[in-house]
C-alpha cells in the first residue's frame, strides 16, 4: 500500500509540475502573478475536448495544437493588455489578470455552457500492474509528457539564445536594452510560453478530469505552492516541487487521513519555506522586481 | 470611495422603492378586481448561483396555481377562491430572501409562503415567516438541522436529507448473497456530511459492517488516496456522498486503480444527465437516489398521476419536469388540502390541519411530524442499466426492475 501511495503521488505530481511551470516563468520573468493561468488551463482542456468530440483527434495529438493556440493567446494578451497595464504599476497586473480570467471563463461558459464533458480515448481507464502496484496508463502518459515538456522548456531557457534573453530580461530589464533585447517582446514571448504550457497541462488534464469551465481551478493552489516551493522562475524546481507536492499530499492522506491531505501538505510547505525562503531551487534575485 | 458607495445605495434604494410602489399598485389592482384570491408569496432564486433550481421551483408553483384555477379554484367553507402566487427574486441570497419574505407578508399581505431553493436560504425565510406566524411550505429545504430548530410554521413535503440515505442501505437487504461490508466516503461539506452520517447509522442498524468512513476536502484535485484506502478496506459495497465533479473523479479513479466493489452508490449525482455520459461505461450498475420520477405510481388530488404530471408539464413548459418542479407542485397540493381541511384561511388553523394531515399526492404520501418534516416522504433507488437509470427500490412505489448485484465490472 505504501508503494501504491508513492506511485499515486508521483504520477499526480507530474501534472502539478507541468501545470505550474508557465505560472512560475511568468512570475519569475515579469514579476506578474498571472491569475488567468488557470483559465489558460481550462482553454487547453476545451481544445482537447473540441478536437476529440468533433474530429475524433486523440487528446495526445492535440497537445501541439493547444500549445500553439495558447501561445498566440498568451502573446496577444500580453502585448495588447498586460504590457500596457503594468506600465504604471506592476500590482495592476493582479486586477488585470483577474479580469482576463473572468472574461475567458465566461466566454467558455457561453460557448460550452456549464455542462460536464469527457475526453475518453480508448486507453482511458486502462491500467497495468507491477508487483501489486496498479498503474493507470493515462497517468503514466501524462507524467511522461509532463516530464518531456518540462525538459524541453528547461533546454529552451538554458541552452538557446532566446532563453538567455528571457533569463537576462528577468534579471534586469533595463540593462538588456543596451544589448539589443526588447524587453516588451521578451515579456510577450514569456507570457506566450507560460500560456502554451498551461494549454498543454489543460490538454492533459482533460484526459483525467471531467471537462468543465472550472477544470483549471483545481490547479490554482498547486500552482502557487509548486512555484514558490520550487523557486520562482525555476523550471527544474517546478518539476521537482510538483513531484514533492504530489508525494506529500499522497503520504499525508495515507498517514493522517484523507481529509487532512491538503492541510498537511500546506504545513510541510510552510516548514520548508521557513528553512529555505527562496524555495528549493530559487535564486534570490528571481521574481524581485 | 465611501461617497460613491452611499450614492450607489441611495440610487438602489430609490430604485427599489419605485419598484415597490409599482408592485403595491399592481397588488391593489389585483385585490380590486378579484376579491376572492388567496395569495401565496414565493421568494425564489431567479438570478444568482441557484437560478436554475429556483426557476424549476417557480415553474412547479406556477403549474399548481394554473391547474387549481383551471379546476375552479379552492373551496374554503362556502367560498371559492382563486389562488395567486406572488414571486420575488431572492438573488440566491438568504438576506434578500428574509427582506422579501417580510415584504410579502407585511406589504403584499400574502396568506401563506412557499419556500425558496436550498435549506440555507429557507432558514432565513422561515425565521421571518415564523415571526409573523405564517405557514411556510418549503419543498426544497430538507437539511435535518433546519427542522431541529423548533419552527412551528415550517413544513416540507420532501423527505429530509437523512431519510433519503435510508433506502440506499435498505436495498442492500434485498440482494443475495447479502453484502457483508460497507465503506462510506463523502466530501467534507454540509449536505454530504449529513448524508454520510445517515448512511453509516442505517448501515450499522441493519447489521452491515462499516469498514471505512472517509471524508475528502472540497475541491480535491486527486482522490487516489481515497481509492487506495478504500481498496485496503476491501468492502463489498461503497457508498459515496458528494457533488458532481468529485463523484465523477472518484468513480473514475476507482476504475483506474482497479478497485471494483460489488456495488457503488452515489447520493443524488446520477440525476444530472451528463454524469452518465461523462462516465460512459463506468456509469453502468451505479446506484443513486431520487425523490420523484414520472414512473411513480402514487395518486392524489389535482394531479392524478406522475405520468399525467410529466405530460402536462411538458405541454406547458416545453421540457420535462424534474423532482424540484414536482415537489413544488406537490407543496401546493398539500397546502390546498390543509386549507380545505381547516375550512379557514387562518394560519393557526391551517398549521394544525397540516399537522393532522395524512394524504397521498402524485409525489408520494404525506404525513408531518412535530418538526414539520414529512415522515412518509419517499425516495427511490435508481440503478444505471444499459446507460439508463431505472428504479430498483422500493417495490410498489413505481415501475421497478430488479437490482443487478454484483454489478458487472466496467470494462
Amino acid at each position: 500500500m505504501i508503494t501504491q501511495t508513492i506511485v499515486n503521488g508521483l504520477l499526480l505530481g507530474g501534472l502539478f509540475g507541468i501545470a505550474s511551470i508557465g505560472f512560475s516563468i511568468v512570475w519569475g520573468v515579469m514579476g506578474v502573478i498571472n491569475l488567468a493561468h488557470t483559465a489558460f488551463i481550462t482553454v487547453g482542456a476545451y481544445i482537447a475536448f473540441s478536437l476529440f468530440s468533433t474530429f475524433g483527434i486523440d487528446p495526445l495529438l492535440s497537445i501541439p495544437i493547444s500549445i500553439i493556440a495558447l501561445f498566440i493567446l498568451g502573446y496577444g494578451i500580453q502585448t495588447l493588455i498586460i504590457n500596457r497595464a503594468t506600465q504604471t504599476n506592476l500590482l495592476l497586473s493582479f486586477v488585470v489578470t483577474f479580469g482576463i480570467d473572468l472574461i475567458i471563463i465566461n466566454v467558455v461558459i457561453l460557448l460550452f455552457t456549464t455542462d460536464f464533458f469527457s475526453v475518453r480515448p480508448s486507453y482511458s481507464g486502462a491500467s497495468f500492474e507491477i508487483g501489486g502496484v496498479v498503474i493507470p496508463v493515462v497517468r503514466v502518459i501524462v507524467f511522461a509528457l509532463a516530464f518531456l515538456l518540462g525538459l524541453g522548456c528547461y533546454l529552451l531557457l538554458n541552452r538557446t539564445r532566446l532563453g538567455q534573453a528571457i533569463m537576462a530580461t528577468a534579471l534586469d530589464r533595463d540593462i538588456v536594452r543596451t544589448m539589443g533585447v526588447n524587453p516588451r517582446r521578451i515579456y510577450a514571448i514569456a507570457a506566450g510560453l507560460g500560456a502554451a504550457l498551461a494549454g498543454a497541462a489543460g490538454n492533459l488534464a482533460a484526459i483525467i478530469y471531467p471537462v468543465s469551465p472550472f477544470i483549471g481551478l483545481k490547479f490554482i493552489g498547486a500552482a502557487f505552492v509548486v512555484t514558490v516551493l520550487g523557486g520562482i522562475g525555476s523550471v527544474e524546481g517546478c518539476i521537482i516541487a510538483g513531484l514533492l507536492y504530489g508525494l506529500i499530499q499522497a503520504l499525508s492522506a495515507s498517514v493522517f487521513g484523507v481529509e487532512t491531505q491538503e492541510i498537511s501538505a500546506f504545513l510541510i510547505f510552510i516548514l520548508i519555506l521557513l528553512l529555505r525562503p527562496q524555495g528549493l531551487f530559487g535564486k534570490r534575485f528571481f521574481g524581485e522586481h | 470611495m465611501t461617497l460613491t458607495q452611499q450614492n450607489g445605495q441611495g440610487f438602489l434604494s430609490r430604485l427599489r422603492s419605485l419598484g415597490l410602489a409599482g408592485l403595491a399598485l399592481f397588488g391593489l389592482a389585483g385585490t380590486a378586481m378579484g376579491q376572492d384570491t388567496i395569495k401565496i408569496g414565493a421568494a425564489v432564486s431567479l438570478t444568482g448561483n441557484l437560478a436554475r433550481e429556483g426557476v424549476l421551483l417557480r415553474d412547479g408553483y406556477a403549474f399548481w396555481q394554473d391547474a387549481l384555477n383551471a379546476a375552479g379554484g379552492l373551496k374554503v367553507g362556502d367560498k371559492t377562491y382563486k389562488v395567486e402566487v406572488v414571486y420575488y427574486d431572492d438573488e440566491s441570497r438568504p438576506q434578500t430572501s428574509a427582506q422579501l419574505t417580510e415584504k410579502l407578508i407585511s406589504q403584499d399581505k400574502v396568506n401563506f409562503i412557499f419556500g425558496p431553493y436550498s435549506s440555507g436560504i429557507a432558514l432565513a425565510t422561515a425565521s421571518i415567516s415564523e415571526r409573523y406566524k405564517v405557514v411556510t411550505i418549503a419543498p426544497m429545504a430538507t437539511a435535518d438541522n433546519l427542522f431541529a430548530r423548533g419552527f412551528k410554521y415550517l413544513f416540507t413535503n420532501s423527505p429530509l436529507s437523512g431519510m433519503t440515505a435510508i433506502p440506499l442501505i435498505d436495498v442492500l437487504d434485498t440482494v443475495s448473497p447479502k453484502p457483508q461490508t460497507v465503506a462510506i466516503v463523502g466530501m467534507d461539506d454540509l449536505f454530504p456530511n449529513i448524508f454520510v452520517e445517515a448512511l453509516k447509522k442505517r448501515a450499522e442498524d441493519k447489521g452491515f459492517k462499516v469498514v471505512y468512513v472517509g471524508k475528502y476536502p472540497k475541491g480535491a484535485a486527486d482522490l487516489s488516496a481515497v481509492v487506495t484506502a478504500l481498496k485496503a478496506a476491501n468492502p463489498d459495497v461503497v457508498m459515496t456522498s458528494g457533488f458532481v465533479q468529485d463523484s465523477i473523479l472518484l468513480i473514475r479513479q476507482m476504475h483506474e486503480l482497479r478497485f471494483e466493489p460489488k456495488l457503488v452508490g452515489s447520493a443524488f449525482v446520477l440525476n444530472v444527465p451528463e454524469v452518465r455520459s461523462v462516465l460512459g461505461p463506468q456509469a453502468e450498475g451505479l446506484v443513486g437516489v431520487l425523490y420523484w420520477d414520472p414512473s411513480m405510481t402514487f395518486t392524489g388530488p389535482l394531479v392524478s398521476s406522475s405520468a399525467d404530471y410529466a405530460k402536462a408539464f411538458r405541454e406547458k413548459f416545453g421540457r420535462d419536469p424534474n423532482h424540484t418542479s414536482a415537489s413544488a407542485t406537490a407543496a401546493g397540493i398539500v397546502l390546498q388540502q390543509a386549507v380545505q381541511n381547516a375550512g379557514s384561511l387562518d394560519n393557526e388553523a391551517v398549521r394544525d390541519a397540516l399537522r393532522n394531515l395524512k394524504m397521498e399526492t402524485f409525489f408520494g404520501p404525506v404525513q408531518f411530524d412535530q418538526r414539520g418534516a414529512n415522515v412518509l416522504g419517499p425516495s427511490l433507488v435508481i440503478q444505471v442499466k444499459n446507460g439508463t437509470p431505472v428504479i430498483v427500490y422500493p417495490k410498489g412505489a413505481a415501475a421497478t426492475a430488479d437490482i443487478t448485484y454484483p454489478r458487472a465490472a466496467a470494462r
